[in-house]
């Protein structure tokens, strides 16, 4: 290669470089450039959410130890239960009267003042067709035809009361010298105690078991919905409706959910399955999911939004509007609003322990208080909204926040968020009371990306922009601007609007509002 | 999770099929079958066969360069891997056309994913879910595609490699239940409750000598120059090299890198053209500064990013290794301590040598990447 050959290429190479570093310094990245930078933020984002789903788990595995000590206290309680359970004893004849020395807890059991020489089917308040029962039982006894245990086993043994107690009553046989059937012993007991005991912790141990699967049992309520779906789009398809049902049978009983797994067992039981077959082990499911909302966290007709359904309580509300009419459109209205809505809440996450364990990693003292989280908010304008309120928090935390050696006297950091709402919106509120934004810096920075920035205090806004962020340094905690796009993409998403002030050293207040949607409309 | 792996080297395909399959019973179907097939076996054939064979089980792979199995390295054989994982369930995906795919289309195929798997967008997490992919390895929309599918599927781990066919450069395919397709992408997402993690593995480091391109087609991935000269010049020159003395051994011995984020990235040449213009795996373009890459002893460098602690190790590893690796590890006869070092990964490993490998939006070349599921890390 000659030396004029070697200038001319050594010429080229520095025209293409120039020509890169004036597309550099203008802000036009390659697109190679641009996969990097992707594949980065995604990375980012990757571990943003590793760490919200940390500090989930944490919190579940917090709820699931809460849950076990209850387990544990009500095992207890059944225990004492047992213990200083009180019985009665009395002796019946064949015609089932109470002989005389019974024991004086008897007329407590029963709530009576005089046993001796009454019928026991009447102590227990039966209806007259178990009271036949009940006689004819015991006549059974009395003949001594059958096996003691055979006949004594024929006894019904559970008495719910009039005034809402369980009695249990045993019976065994009291022979004569000659060996025949002289009277029978019955021991009587008030076991309402123990069947609520016994019920709240098998409630208790089968949510244990839900919590410590939640992903699979989550699973199983979508497979089951999506099933129960399938099999009422195929009315002729008879099989497939019961493959449906034994399955959901088997999960549902394999996560201790009873009242399901009875549904479906006495839908199995019908010569064809029909709708309202369907629909009862759908309300079994829905019924354990709402009253336990609370803990699980699952909403049965969010889990795939194939359909909506009302509950039989919703309808009758919806009856009352109709026949009623005048109101009608905006009475409707606000039926289905609070039908569809659920507490802010459920979106906002363990906000606080989330706040706490970021800010005990970032060095950072500050006080979360959190108002109005109970607030009803309609999901679907709302739910993304609401999940991203972390970013908030990360970013007051980083940013916002001075360490506590530079708060300059003002004491512990004190974070604010507020989910209001008023007559046509929703409104959140958060604000922390650091360094504020440093709007020149935000202006600068918008300038470097080829962003036009508006004057005044409206260049705040460019904070919701990817990408535009004050921060010095950025950190695996923010500092890339992603978080609060994100915020504004879910605000723009549900037609709602930002608003940013700052005040130099005092803090920074984020409102965001959020119109309601009329699903009227 | 039970796995059960086999190989044939039949080149019938049915025959193939029954021998690789031979171990895996008829009894309870499997969870997923992963599947790698060299071009001695129609690879239409061995899809139609296989679903035969597993009626109604989910099916991933593609065509290769190379296979791998058990730590075992070959060519022209197909190796087959069942897997029964009650802790991981799977879905496979499709994307008909890599040239037509878009945001939307790839997002659609990402919800449509997500669905079949009882979650929802919002419930992706990087913890449990993860995306395999397996790609058309010449329609040279690799980069397009894993970018808009990293995106669509909320950027959780994704890795995955391109489909070959034996460095004959004329017709690869990929697998997904039953279909053997052609400028595709199977896109193979799971959601485990046993830990799993991403591998990505490369034995080069950059060396001072800086190479700038300076003339190139994007699209075509084709250099025609670089430091202003013929771009086969140049690069002999900065391996003191004249350029008769460029063969492929040595382009695959010297790719070019840079660096970003602290992370090294490879950039191989796949062909030198009689213009003296070289063709690379990945995309290039001009102003890009690249550093010749200095080279690590290639077994101990893979032992010490596979089980850099030891540790457990895993039940399965999926492997994607680079063409370019398979072909140094032939002609050095490495064949032993790398099957040792992917033996040490896992209980059972598969995968297969590919036209590059996709890492978390990324399409690179190289390096093995691939993903171990279960062990620790």
């Amino acid at each position: 290669m000659s030396e004029r050959e070697r200038a001319e290429a050594a010429e080229r190479t520095v025209d293409v470089l120039k020509k890169k570093v004036v597309a550099l310094y203008n802000g036009d990245t390659s697109a190679i450039h641009e996969k990097l930078q992707a594949a980065r933020a995604r990375d980012a984002e990757n571990r943003k959410k590793r760490e919200i789903l940390e500090v989930r788990t944490a919190e579940l595995a917090k709820y699931s130890a809460v849950l076990e000590a209850e387990v544990a206290r009500r095992t207890d309680a059944i225990k004492a239960i047992l213990d200083h359970v009180t019985f009665g004893f009395l002796r019946i004849d064949r015609n089932a009267v109470v002989e005389p020395e019974s024991t004086r807890s008897c007329a407590k059991l029963f709530a009576t003042g005089e046993v001796e020489g009454r019928s026991l089917p009447d102590l227990l308040q039966l209806a007259p067709r178990d009271k036949d029962h009940l006689l004819l039982a015991i006549d059974q006894v009395f003949e001594d035809l059958l096996p003691e245990d055979v006949s004594l086993g024929q006894l019904e043994q559970r008495f719910p009361t009039k005034d809402g107690r369980v009695l249990r009553a045993e019976g065994s046989v009291i022979r004569g010298k000659s060996g025949a059937v002289d009277s029978m012993l019955v021991t009587i007991s008030d076991i309402t105690a123990l069947e609520t005991a016994t019920r709240e912790s098998h409630a208790h141990r089968t949510l244990v078991g839900i919590l410590k699967q939640k992903p699979s049992f989550e699973a199983f309520v979508s497979e089951a919905r999506f099933g129960l779906d399938s099999a009422r789009d195929a009315p002729d398809d008879e099989a497939l409706r019961r493959r449906v049902v034994h399955t959901i049978k088997g999960n549902a009983a394999s996560y201790g959910l009873v009242d399901a797994a009875d549904a479906c067992h006495a839908v199995e039981e019908e010569p064809t399955l029909s709708v309202a077959s369907l629909a009862r082990i759908e309300d079994a499911l829905r019924t354990f999911l709402e009253s336990n909302e609370s803990v699980l966290e699952i909403d049965y007709d969010a889990m795939a939004d194939r359909a909506f359904e009302v509950t039989p309580a919703q309808i009758s509300d919806l009856r009352a509007i109709v026949s009623g009419l005048r109101d009608a459109p905006a009475s409707l209205r606000s039926w289905t609003t609070r039908v569809l809505s659920r507490p802010a809440s459920r979106y906002l996450g363990p906000i606080r322990t989330f706040t706490e364990r970021l800010a005990e990693r970032l060095g950072k003292e500050v006080t979360l208080t959190v108002t109005g989280d109970e607030t009803l908010v309609d999901p679907a304008t709302m739910r993304s909204v609401l999940l991203g309120v972390p970013h908030l928090v990360r970013n007051a935390l980083d940013h916002g926040i001075e360490p506590p050696q530079l708060r300059m006297g003002k004491g512990k950091g004190a974070l604010a968020l507020s989910i209001a709402e008023t007559g046509d919106a929703y409104e959140i509120r958060f604000s922390d009371d650091g360094r504020g934004i440093d709007v020149d810096r935000v202006r600068a920075k918008a300038h470097e990306r080829g962003i036009s920035a508006p004057e005044g205090n409206e260049a705040l806004g460019l904070v919701f922009v990817d990408g535009i962020s004050t921060a010095e340094v950025t950190t695996t905690i923010s500092g890339r601007g992603i978080g609060l796009g994100a915020v504004k993409g879910a605000v723009e998403g549900a037609r709602g609007t930002v608003n940013v002030s700052t005040v130099a050293g005092r803090g920074t207040t984020i409102v965001i509002t959020v119109p309601k949607v009329d699903p009227g409309a | 999770m039970r796995v059960v792996q086999g190989k044939s080297a039949a080149t019938g395909a049915s025959e193939a099929v029954a021998e690789a399959t031979r171990a895996m019973g008829d009894g309870n179907a499997p969870s997923l079958l992963l599947v790698f097939a060299s071009t001695k076996q129609d690879p239409r054939e061995v899809a139609a066969a296989l679903a035969t064979r597993f009626p109604g089980v989910p099916t991933a792979g593609c065509t290769t360069a190379g296979e791998i199995v058990d730590g075992e390295l070959s060519t022209g054989a197909l190796v087959v891997s069942a897997i029964w994982s009650p802790e991981v369930r799977w879905a496979v995906g499709v994307v008909p056309s890599m040239t037509a795919v878009d945001a939307a289309s790839a997002r659609k195929t990402a919800d449509e994913l997500f669905a079949r798997l009882g979650i929802t967008r919002d419930q992706a997490d990087p913890n449990k879910h993860f995306c395999i992919t397996f790609m058309d390895g010449l329609c040279m929309k690799e980069e397009h595609v894993v970018a808009l599918m990293a995106d669509a599927l909320e950027g959780l781990p994704l890795v995955g490699g391109s489909a070959g066919d034996d460095l004959a450069f004329q017709s690869t395919r990929v697998f997904a239940n039953g279909e053997a397709l052609t400028n595709a992408a199977v896109l193979l997402l799971a959601v485990s409750e046993i830990p799993f993690h991403v591998v990505k593995h490369q034995h080069y480091k950059p060396t001072e000598r800086d190479l700038v391109i300076t003339r190139a087609d994007v699209e075509k991935r084709r250099v025609y120059e670089i430091d202003g000269r013929t771009a086969l010049h140049a690069y002999a020159a900065a391996l003191g090299l004249s350029s008769g003395e460029v063969t492929d051994d040595v382009t695959f011995m010297n790719p070019l890198t840079f660096a970003y984020g602290g992370e090294l990235y490879v950039r191989s040449i796949q062909k030198i053209e009689d213009d003296g213009s070289l063709v690379f795996y990945c995309g290039i373009e001009e102003g890009m500064v690249l550093a010749v890459g200095g080279h690590e002893p290639m077994a101990e460098a893979l032992a010490r990013d596979l089980s850099p602690d030891g540790g457990e190790p895993a039940e399965l590893f999926v492997a994607f290794n680079c063409i370019l690796r398979a072909l140094e590890i032939r002609k050095r006869g490495l064949h032993g301590p790398i099957g040792d070092a992917l033996r040490k990964k896992a209980k059972h490993v598969i995968g297969f040598d590919t036209y590059g490998e996709q890492l978390d939006g990324l399409h690179i070349n190289q390096t093995l990447v691939g993903i171990a599921l279960g062990g620790s890390r």
